[in-house]
């Protein structure tokens, strides 16, 4: 990991396209501006961190689990006597 | 699995794959898919089946089935990374966890997969609005 100290207004370049801005710096809080193109994706760590052990979590349900689920689908919302 | 032969896949199964632009969190190299229906005709359940690896599938469905009020704001990062146009151009995919009973199936309302409808592109997104839960009840 690269670590560097910056003061309020000060920045860091990641690439030649992305600009990360220390806006303010209060207490224990630092408002953060970056500026990147609208292609690049910026996550909060913690969200996309969810985001991978939920993936992790539902990787390749059982055939038999997916064949519950429907059956507990079906016994609940039973279709309807076709005329 | 190379990008020559998911092409030849695709040629003769004639099963239009969805490649997921960059990967999915937690599987960067997963990038090729099918969506075939799962659980029975009624289903409305479909298996989101990993071309690089036979051995990975996911169970998705559209959030609407379950979640009417579910109206996610697409980030201008998905919008732009897939050239979507109109809202109505893209399909909406939420993955599934299930439990030791089907009543423990949980929706991840926190990472929709985003899928233009023409060009088959797609994205997990990270929903900026953490409300939203990763594990959120279906039944």
């Amino acid at each position: 990991m690269l670590v560097l100290t910056r003061s309020a207004n000060q920045s860091i370049m990641i690439g030649h396209d992305i600009v990360l801005t220390i806006l303010e710096v209060r207490g224990d809080q630092v408002r953060i501006g970056i500026n990147a193109p609208r292609e690049v994706g910026i996550y909060r760590e913690e969200l996309f961190a969810a985001i991978q052990q939920a993936n992790r979590s539902a990787a390749s349900p059982s055939d038999e689990s997916v064949r519950s689920l429907s059956a507990l689908r079906r016994d609940k919302d039973p279709q309807p006597e076709q005329d | 699995m190379s990008v020559v032969e998911v092409n030849e896949l695709q040629n003769e199964a004639d099963i239009p794959i969805i490649k997921v632009v960059d990967g999915l969190p937690a599987f960067p190299w997963a990038r090729h898919f099918t969506l075939v229906r799962w659980g029975g005709d009624d289903s409305p359940f479909s298996k989101f089946q990993s071309l690089d690896d036979p051995e990975l599938a996911f169970l998705v469905v559209e959030p609407s089935v379950f979640f009417p009020d579910y109206e996610p704001e697409i980030d201008d990062h998905a919008v732009e990374r897939l050239g979507l146009e109109r809202s109505d151009q893209a399909l909406l995919l939420v993955i599934l966890t299930t439990g030791d009973r089907p009543e423990d199936t949980t929706a991840n309302l926190l990472g929709p997969i985003v899928v233009h409808r023409e060009t088959l592109e797609a994205v997990q997104v990270v929903l900026a609005d953490s409300t939203h839960s990763t594990r959120v009840p279906i039944v």
